[in-house]
């Protein structure tokens, strides 16, 4: 399958001692359907995780055959961005996957579930590779508009306002002085 | 149209081949009845016209990402410890995946389709001694941690914290969220949260034999303490007779004990009345609580006086994560192990 002298870079690329980031593979599936997120949901992800870059692993999908005008942009990031970008993100794991396809695309698997896909038909192999690394360091959540630009735990120091603070309590009696004890 | 896209998903000629240590090799004979049925599996995900009027494929959701397509095992383990930044030796890591309840299936399977006992047996050592070895530590780490952090708090409390913290469904979804599941060798999918949690456990048993015990502290404070975050003392830690308590706290402290009044009241006659009960001792006001009914009131003015007593009101300082010094009580986490 990959045998013109056009694909030698390639199959080196994929036979090089890097293996560990850049396998090809059969067709991929996506994993199990995204969480539903609601906001809050969203917010207390960002506080829970520390471990920063959520994507888990990204695959490439795109035709061989197709070297000019769509698939172009593929293999253009294959053979020259994709082991940078598999140094560049060690915790993300780069599956390639150069199959017969209806269009090229970038697959995107993330620790929550969420997976995104993204056509990278007509982009040059710059762009991919940009897309890529844009890919590699979201976090899995929906994007959706961010209400507000900041969020706390602690919303509250000297304890939340009810209609009773600030008024005096039944005990405050108004009377004559006490006698001194 | 479909019988050439069905061709698409046999298994991939690739003169590469696959890595080394991937499950399954092509595709697994239960999923070859797949191939004839469209190969673009409708899933609930894909927007736009690929998502419409597909057959779902629904023997994909019943086997776990390690026999789908795209998938190097040694590739999966290695990104797993650079994503949390942490240096894991990968044996004592992929030892920490496998489940007794995986080598017992496999070893079942092999002896189901005929294979002689040198073939059947696994050269497999599971994860049960890992797993107890980092739960043990997890509790004695986070133990200290909480001792150090409200001294006021008694042993039963902190107990109670440190079970919550590591109760099956915190730990289990906390793997989940790391994507221990897909690397976890396992008999069943989808993986119950006990063996999760066990796997999660040998996890930190794999850090704490490969980095030591300070790097395995701060790993286990960075995911497992966020979890309090939002949380309530009473939520985690049930306490059935509060104002007992109280009591009990207060003598050994030599304070009176407290005396109950009515500060403040709302509503009495109607269906929904406020009453704020504020205890006193010695004249000082030491607590106040809002509730529907008198009692009610008495037991949150109660609960509200113990979280001021322990230091875990809403308003304490947030944990501090900044690095531990050094010398921290890494003797005693070894020792009490």
């Amino acid at each position: 399958m990959v045998s013109s002298p056009l694909r030698w870079p390639l199959r080196s690329l994929l036979s090089s001692g890097n293996r560990a980031h850049l396998t090809p593979a059969t067709w991929s599936t996506l994993t199990s359907s995204p969480k539903t997120s609601s906001r809050s949901w969203r917010k207390e992800m960002m506080d829970l995780w520390p471990a920063g870059r959520a994507a888990r692993r990204i695959l490439v999908r795109f035709r061989p055959r197709l070297r000019a005008s769509r698939g172009r942009g593929c293999w253009q990031f294959v053979e020259e961005a994709a082991l940078d970008f598999a140094r560049r993100h060690p915790g993300v794991v780069l599956y390639v996957s150069p199959r017969p396809c209806p269009a090229p695309l970038l697959l995107a698997e993330y620790l929550n579930g969420t997976v995104r896909e993204e056509l990278v038909a007509s982009k040059s192999g710059e762009e991919i590779a940009r897309l890529a690394a844009k890919l590699a360091d979201q976090s899995g959540l929906d994007i959706i508009r961010i209400r507000k630009p900041f969020h706390t735990a602690n919303p509250s120091v000297q304890g939340q306002w009810h209609p009773f603070t600030n008024k005096p309590s039944a005990l405050t009696v108004r009377g004559p002085r006490l006698p001194p004890q | 149209m479909s019988k050439r896209r069905g061709a698409g998903v046999q298994a991939c000629a690739s003169p590469c081949g696959r890595g080394e240590g991937a499950r399954g090799g092509f595709l697994p004979e239960r999923l070859q009845l797949a191939r004839s049925s469209s190969r673009q599996v409708a899933f609930p995900q894909l927007r736009g016209f690929r998502a419409a009027g597909r057959p779902k494929l629904a023997v994909w959701d019943l086997v776990g990402r390690s026999e789908k397509p795209n998938w190097d095992y040694h590739a999966e383990v290695q990104a797993f410890s650079h994503r949390l930044h942490e240096n894991f030796s990968l044996d004592l890591l992929k030892t920490a995946f496998v489940n007794s309840c995986y080598i017992k299936a496999e070893e079942a399977r092999r002896q189901g389709l005929g294979l002689d006992k040198e073939a059947v047996a696994l050269n497999l050592q599971d994860n049960t001694k890992l797993s107890e070895q980092g739960e043990s530590f997890s509790r004695s780490y986070l133990t200290q941690c909480f001792e150090g952090a409200y001294p006021n708090l008694p042993a039963k409390g902190i107990g109670a914290l440190v079970d919550f913290l590591n109760s099956q469904e915190l730990v289990s979804y906390v793997a989940q969220n790391l994507s221990i599941q897909d690397l976890t060798l396992c008999a069943e999918f989808p993986v119950p949260p006990n063996v999760l949690q066990r796997t999660f456990f040998a996890v930190i048993g794999a850090l704490l034999d490969s980095s030591g015990p300070e790097k395995t502290g701060i790993f286990v404070r960075d995911f497992l303490i966020p979890q309090l975050i939002g949380k309530d003392l009473f939520e985690i830690w049930e306490v059935i007779n509060p104002m007992g308590l109280l009591v009990e706290e207060l003598t050994k402290r030599n304070i009176s004990s407290p005396e109950p009044r009515i500060t403040r009241q709302s509503g009495v006659n109607t269906v929904l009345p406020v009453y704020f009960v504020g205890l006193y001792c010695d004249k000082k006001i030491i607590a106040e609580g809002p509730g529907e009914t008198l009692l009610a009131a008495e037991e949150e003015a109660a609960r509200v006086a113990l979280r001021k007593l322990y230091g875990y009101t809403e308003n304490r300082r947030p944990w501090d994560y900044s690095k531990p010094k050094q010398g921290w009580a890494v003797e005693k986490a070894i020792s009490s192990n």
